[in-house]
């Protein structure tokens, strides 16, 4: 059997539509959203190529849909003062709705402590302790919905991604391999959804053993072509969450794409699987803090 | 047959410790750790807890303070006695005893306490750094407690302490967590799940919680369902903590784990009660000697 794709470009496309009408709406009231990013440099290549990847995916969205968008390039033995310095100047700036700090820094900075100073009305990828806190305490999606809490990007895209699938993932048995910061958010929802949820990593004991059992499996660990064939149950739900650079410099995700596909149902490429709707997402979220922060009813676009 | 997990000898281990802490404290700077309680209305449960967490105080040279509030306060006076302990220097911790009536949004009240003095850890700010932190191993996690301004949630605080204690080596564990309430199941979860090999988290929805349990080399039994967990349910030598609290229909405490059954099959358990329950009061009394020895090393007293 060979899988289904899921082209995380495709469903983007029809959500783009329904941002861009509350883009316009948006204007006639004279509202402006506009969006700053944060990037450090990084020693490792990997890392900061990754990070470079995305940047250039946010800006070529933002240009294509006409949303103000600049971003901010620090070199890497950037203070965590100076960092901290320059959110505080962008909390203040009127023409930013929303900030973006990219995931990762130098290890010499406090990424949680530097997150935690972005305002909470411009947060647009929920790293602020109350956006935080209210996310990992709601009890599922609904409440995040309902009370419009700032759901992370990478995790908003695979709720919109499964839901626009039929996918559901109450009492199926979720595994993530990867727990690092990219992977919290997604265990957050998973766990929301009222899935069983195993998390493991690349150094799991039997990780096989756990991935075989996995109707729906994530991988986020940046370990090109962990998860082969052989791991996969027959009919398993993949996403593919990594993103690496290969030796030969192709942009791959960590899932062997040729042997699961033989056996997943569905499966993400990678590129242009979750990659597209996480930029997507960004652009969602940052619409609804605009409307948020200047009053104005948010009608959610997923769960309507 | 299992090694039962003395948490009641642990816990008094821990406030003894606690206990030279706080005599330590008074002798070189004459500073008093303070823990202030705040009991809304007239639950006959909570005052019991309350009344077990003063006393634990008593024990240890902390200066516990009673507040009785009546059931029919409004959120502002509970928000505006919460501001004036916030204020207060003699103050290190502050507790709020759950649950509230249905009038008090209990975030709002959890968030105005100050994380600071937040030695439950149920402040929105404490329950994020819970959530991004990540440590090599439980040591650091445990004894590394001055040098990062975060508070645990005091019941899973205590679990891991056991675990700590007991030498039960958790890193190539598959661990079992049954319930995912905010107080002890998410809490937890994140707390271990970068220092185990793997860990699941399982709650009503589950479908096969008897296979899923079976796999656990640790297992936490925080659903709030007595029995829940029976001997055939458990892998040979598995760890079992309990930390169930409830009422039998004799009015026993009982726990979620059926005791008789799992203890034959366990290597090591915690019993109901005696386990997991003292842990809590005495992980709270740590944290606010934490709390007091942070406020020393930020203002440099």
């Amino acid at each position: 059997m060979a899988a289904k794709m899921i082209y995380g470009e495709e469903v983007a496309r029809g959500i783009l539509g329904a941002i861009e009408r509350d883009i316009s709406e948006l204007r006639e009231k004279d509202v402006f959203p506009g969006l700053a990013t944060i990037l450090v440099d990084n020693d490792e290549p990997s890392k900061i190529g990754s990070s470079m990847i995305f940047l250039k995916k946010i800006e070529t969205l933002f240009k294509h849909m006409n949303v103000y968008f600049e971003s901010h390039l620090r070199p890497k033995d950037v203070s965590e003062y100076e960092l901290i310095g320059l959110i505080h100047a962008l909390n203040d700036d009127p023409k930013i709705t929303g900030i973006l700090l990219i995931y990762p820094v130098p290890d010499h900075l406090d990424f949680t402590n530097t997150g935690y100073q972005i305002n909470k009305l411009k947060d647009v990828d929920g790293l602020n302790w109350l956006n935080n806190g209210s996310f990992v305490s709601a009890k599922d999606i609904e409440e995040m919905q309902k009370r419009n809490i700032v759901i992370p990007c990478a995790a908003l895209g695979i709720l919109q991604i499964l839901n626009h699938m039929g996918i559901t993932l109450q009492g199926e048995n979720v595994t993530i391999v990867g727990r690092g910061w990219c992977a919290r958010p997604i265990i957050t929802i998973s766990i929301a959804s009222d899935a069983t949820v195993t998390i493991c990593s690349s150094k799991t004991r039997n990780l096989k053993d756990e991935t075989q059992r996995a109707d729906i499996l994530f991988s986020v660990t940046g370990k090109p072509k962990l998860i082969t064939g052989d791991m996969v149950k027959e009919g398993a739900v993949v996403i593919d969450v990594g993103i690496n650079r290969s030796p030969e410099g192709k942009i791959v995700g960590d899932v062997d794409f040729d042997s699961v596909k033989e056996k997943a149902s569905y499966i993400t490429p990678v590129p242009g699987g979750i990659g597209p709707m996480t930029v997507t997402m960004l652009l969602k979220n940052l619409i609804e803090l605009t409307k948020k922060s200047n009053q104005i009813h948010i009608d959610s676009i997923l769960y309507s | 047959m299992a090694k039962i997990i003395d948490g009641k000898k642990i816990s008094e281990e821990i406030l003894k410790e606690v206990s030279g802490g706080v005599t330590n404290l008074k002798k070189e700077k004459g500073i008093v750790p303070g823990l202030a309680t705040i009991l809304v209305g007239e639950d006959p449960a909570s005052k019991v807890y309350v009344g077990a967490k003063i006393k634990a105080c008593e024990k240890t040279g902390i200066n516990g303070i009673k507040y009785q509030l009546p059931k029919d306060v409004s959120e502002e006076e509970l928000l505006k006695k919460l501001e004036e302990l916030n204020n207060d220097d003699s103050v290190h911790g502050i507790l709020v005893q759950l649950p509230l009536p249905e009038n008090i949004n209990i975030s709002e009240v959890v968030n105005t306490i100050s994380p600071e003095k937040d030695v439950d850890g149920f402040h929105f700010l404490n329950i994020s750094q819970l959530y991004w932190s990540s440590e090599a191993d439980l040591k650091t996690e445990l004894r590394d407690t001055l040098s990062k301004d975060m508070f645990k949630p005091c019941t899973p605080y205590g679990i891991v302490e056991l675990l700590y204690r007991y030498n039960i080596d958790i890193r190539n564990a598959a661990v079992v967590v049954v319930g995912r309430s905010n107080v002890i199941g998410k809490p937890i979860a994140y707390l271990l799940v970068d220092k185990v090999s793997s860990l699941t988290i399982c709650h009503s929805y589950t479908k096969n919680l008897f296979e899923v349990v079976k796999r656990g080399d640790i297992i936490i039994a925080a659903a709030g369902k007595p029995k829940l967990i029976t001997g055939d349910m458990v892998k040979e030598g598995a760890v079992v903590i309990d930390v169930g609290i409830n009422r039998s229909p004799e009015g026993k405490i009982v726990g979620d784990v059926d005791f008789d059954s799992v203890k034959e099959k366990a290597s090591y358990i915690t019993p109901v009660p005696g386990g997991v329950g003292p842990m809590t009061i005495a992980m709270l009394l740590r944290n606010t000697l934490d709390s007091a020895l942070r406020k020393v090393r930020r203002l440099n007293l």
